[in-house]
């Protein structure tokens, strides 16, 4: 990346700090350079770095945007893994939109709590708890991720089998728009179809579009217990398919995970105490719902794991073996950071009748590329997070894992899958863009981008590249 | 710096000196995902809302000082001085990241290649010179504190109460309570004739090569007096004994906090809590007790034993308690208030009229702040001598 061409210190900055207040922006080089990376392998420096408490200073700094011609990249707590923070250009600016964390209103008699952006999916979770209600959406990393990155990124988690992704929970949205007029879109009725419907437009576009400022979200009532039932198999290639089973044959889980042995065993050495019985995979499945009901569906389950050719399987039916359940696939991707020292979660996703063929294609490409991968994911939806496990710090290496990322993609897009699940594309993606889509899909999706942002001010070179961007990963190894 | 400055993908172009740190340490940095679920835990990201204050930004940094890619300017080192080494990020970091073993390598380089802040070397002459952080005459004030009550106790024992220099200097009631309440039990125990510090400071901030002479010169000194036994109420003192002193010799003697010992003591009956203490309390679970030596039920049962106590626990407790700030105070007061300024707003919501606390720097930070809420901070041993009728006043 050039240089930055704008005068930042001269002009720019000044006036942001005029809008954001004296302590909120930064440009000292170390702040930048932390605020230049996510969660992904990517990096790009940013100009500046301002943080926003309000709608007006949101929509102030983008019109002086629009006026000296930086471009923005809101940010929430920067988990993601798709590079969808990151600068691809010079002159960027990195909105953080986290210190806008306030619930603004909570509508109980309708289910809907309205929230700012920032706020962080558990700390919603623990405001809702007391009430009986909680917010579905559960990604991994629901301790960090905020509202507005997940909105943006439409991330799932376990629980997505059941209760959808991010976008099925979103009614209505605050939006700052790309030229700083401030819209209000959704409706708190729960039937709506009055037009194209833009809630959904926005979500999942990685800020590529406007800056959310605030969010009305659909709520759900507690259920009464969520038990879990675990089934060892021989290998992944059946765990994958008592999965399908278990879907089709109506048992409706709210969660079906999968862990391979390479998983397991990094598992039980993590902890020390867990063991596993010798086997291929395991399937955890989460059950919800009243308890007479949710143990007569385990005892079912049950059945059907021997019918499925389990070696082993077990049923959880207190909250306490269930936690302790969960807290081995909790530890599945920390267990596996413990082996190299760079680990990198992929987010493929396929159908159903393809999941099988995925964990095959996963070895494959681990095999060819001599880059070790262990994998576990959302099976019942077939998202897959394959983790890449290398040194980054070995040119050598660090090409072969790039490489396997990029055969991954491939490999998911032949079996009718795409190269994300969850993650979103961000600049971490980009190449795979014009594999995964028709030329015209590429065309209609840039016009979307240019209708709601002609000047390319907001994530330039996020999801449609820019003239001149490298977006092939395996040319900078 | 741009992005041409950054080469293969992810490092960055050395254009200054490499920090070098140990092996393992420099692979913790790059394992850390930059996840951000340190987000959640770090107080000092708390109070700044900024992440290069953050652990994941810490480590980042250190990162980039590893490959060259910045100079070690008064920012950087701002950063790597506020972190209190309080280990709440380790609690929550998926990949078990050891930052505070990262910041130990890290400030040992900055030390020894003369990084260092003027402020912190005044302490470290302080405890080099004079055996106490806070620059005293300390040999006079220990006498002062402790002269009377220890003609009473044995010259010699295999336990020794060693008072510390935080607590003695700051609260010499509390830290004689601690006596009073052994000698009332019966326990065999002496003190010494002059104290030094534990001398843990200069481990935290770098100073390894004097940290370990003093360390070497306190151990020394309890092999020659015979002592297999350390019990202190500082759990930070506690703390350095068993790990820092440990990993220097097999001869350091081991320690408990006082706290340990106490609820044996009112267990065996050998103190006997009458007094009430009317009113709502709740706990502050001091770092090194807690995160660092995973003590969290000893407090709570001698603070069940006290009559007319009603507790509460603070939202974030035990593994996940705040810290106060302390361990950074010098010099960055205003941050340490911030930090303790948040437990005292969580403990004002629960309505409570005292902290108890079992640190004399928990106690320091969290004393000065929370009188404005009208609450009071007290130690264990002060307030349970006052409940066995040993003394007659616990503020
Ligand atoms: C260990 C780990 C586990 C994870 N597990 C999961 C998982 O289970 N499921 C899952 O789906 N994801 C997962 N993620 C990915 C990530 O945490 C999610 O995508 C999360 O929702 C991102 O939230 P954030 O606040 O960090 O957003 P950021 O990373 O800050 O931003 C994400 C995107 O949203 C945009 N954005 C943020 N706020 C706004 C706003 N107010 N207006 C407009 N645009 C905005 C950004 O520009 C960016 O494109 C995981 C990540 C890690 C590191
Ligand atoms: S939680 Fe751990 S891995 Fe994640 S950013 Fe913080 S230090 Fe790094
Ligand atoms: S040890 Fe404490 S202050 Fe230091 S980075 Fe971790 S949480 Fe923050």
């Amino acid at each position: 990346m050039e240089k930055h061409l704008l005068n930042w210190d001269g002009v720019i900055i000044p006036k942001l700090k005029k809008i954001a207040g004296e302590d909120n922006v930064l440009n000292h080089a170390i702040d930048l350079y932390i605020y230049s990376r996510d969660a992904s392998i990517d990096v790009g420096m940013p100009a500046a770095v301002a943080f926003v408490n309000t709608t007006e200073e949101v929509a102030d700094i983008v019109k002086l945007a629009n006026e000296e011609g930086f471009s923005i990249i809101p940010r929430g707590a920067g988990s993601n893994v798709s590079g969808g923070v990151i600068p691809a250009k010079p002159d960027c600016l990195i909105l953080v939109l986290a210190r806008m964390n306030k619930v603004v209103d909570f509508d109980v008699e309708n289910f809907l709590i309205t929230v700012e952006p920032g706020i962080v999916c558990l700390d919603l979770n623990t405001y809702l708890e007391p009430y009986g209600f909680y917010f579905p959406p559960d990604p991994a990393s629901d301790k960090t991720a905020t509202i507005g990155g997940m909105i943006n990124n439409n991330s799932g988690g376990i629980r997505a089998l059941k209760y959808g992704v991010t976008e099925e929970w979103i009614m209505g949205l605050e939006v700052v728009l790309a030229d700083g007029n401030v819209i209000n879109i959704g409706n708190k009725a729960i039937k709506f179809v009055c037009g194209y419907d833009l809630v959904s437009l926005f979500v999942g576009s990685e800020g590529t579009l406007g800056i959310i400022t605030k969010a009305m979200l659909k709520i759900q009532p507690l259920p009464a217990v969520r038990l879990v039932a675990s089934g060892y198999f021989n290998s992944a290639f059946e765990a994958g398919k008592c999965v399908r089973e278990i879907i089709k044959r109506g048992f409706d889980p709210s969660g079906t995970e999968i862990l391979d042995y390479k998983t397991l065993k990094a598992v039980e050495e993590y902890s020390g105490t867990l063991k596993f019985p010798e086997c291929g995979a395991v399937v955890l499945v989460e059950l919800d719902g009243n308890r007479d009901d949710v143990e007569m569906r385990l005892d079912k389950l049950e059945v059907l794991f021997k019918e499925m050719g389990a070696i082993k399987s077990e049923t959880a039916r207190d909250l306490e073996t269930c936690t302790q359940v969960w807290a081995a696939r909790k530890a599945a991707f920390p267990a596996l950071t413990l082996r190299r020292p760079t680990a990198r979660m992929e987010d493929v996703s396929v159908p159903l009748k393809n999941l099988p063929a995925m964990f095959q294609e996963i070895d494959r490409v681990s095999e060819k590329n001599g880059i070790e991968i262990a994998t576990f994911g959302h099976a019942g939806d077939g998202n897959l997070h394959p983790i890449l496990l290398w040194d980054e710090r070995d040119p050598d290496e660090h090409r072969r894992a790039l490489q396997t990322l990029v055969d991954l993609w491939h490999a998911a897009i032949e079996l009718e899958g795409t190269v994300t699940g969850e993650h979103g594309i961000g600049v971490s993606k980009l190449m795979m863009m014009p594999v995964e889509h028709q030329p015209k899909v590429l065309e209609l999706k840039k016009k979307i981008k240019d209708a709601f942002d002609p000047k390319n001010i907001l994530c330039p070179g996020h999801i449609i590249p820019i003239p001149g961007q490298r977006i092939n990963i395996l040319e900078d190894a | 710096m741009t992005q041409e400055d950054v080469v293969s993908g992810t490092m960055l172009e050395p254009k200054y000196k490499k920090m070098v740190i140990e092996d393992d340490a420099e692979t913790e940095t790059y394992r850390c995902v930059r996840c951000g679920f340190c987000r959640f835990a770090c107080p000092i990201f708390d109070a700044t809302q900024v992440d290069s204050y953050n652990c994941r930004g810490r480590i980042m940094l250190e990162r980039a000082l590893i490959e060259g890619g910045f100079p070690i300017d008064d920012y950087a080192m701002e950063i790597l001085y506020t972190c209190t080494l309080c280990k709440k990020c380790e609690e929550h970091c998926p990949a078990k990241i050891k930052v505070t073993d990262v910041m130990d390598s890290v400030r040992v380089y900055l030390a020894d290649n003369d990084y260092t802040l003027s402020e912190h070397r005044s302490i470290a002459d302080n405890i080099l010179e004079k055996g106490n952080t806070h620059g005293q005459d300390y040999p006079v004030v220990f006498n002062e504190v402790f002269g009377e009550i220890k003609a009473t106790l044995p010259k010699e024992s295999s336990t020794l109460y060693y008072a510390g220099c935080v607590g003695t200097i700051d609260y010499p009631d509390n830290s004689l309570a601690g006596v009073k309440l052994l000698k009332e039990a019966g326990e065999d125990f002496t003190m010494l004739d002059a104290e030094d510090c534990c001398a843990g400071f200069l481990n935290w901030l770098g100073f390894k090569p004097y940290f370990e002479k003093a360390a070497k010169k306190n151990i020394e000194l309890f092999k020659s007096q015979g002592i297999e036994t350390i019990i202190t109420a500082c759990p930070m003192c506690a703390s350095v004994f068993n790990e820092d002193y440990k990993a220097i010799s097999e001869d350091a003697p081991k320690a408990y906090h006082i706290s340990e010992v106490l609820t044996r003591l009112i267990d065996e009956g050998k103190i006997k809590l009458t007094k009430p203490l009317e009113g709502k309390v709740t706990f502050k679970d001091p770092c090194h007790l807690g995160r660092y030596a995973l003590k969290y039920d000893a407090p709570r049962k001698i603070i069940e034993s006290i009559p007319g106590v009603e507790f509460v626990e603070l939202p974030e407790t035990k593994g996940d308690a705040r810290c106060c700030g302390g361990p950074i105070r010098v010099p960055y007061t205003e941050l340490r208030n911030d930090l303790s300024d948040e437990i005292v707003k969580d403990a004002a919501k629960l309505g409570v009229q005292y902290i108890l606390t079992t640190c004399p720097t928990c106690h320091h930070s969290i004393g000065m702040r929370a009188y404005r809420e009208r609450i009071r901070v007290l130690e264990l041993p002060r307030l349970v001598a006052y409940s066995a009728g040993i003394v007659d006043s616990y503020r």
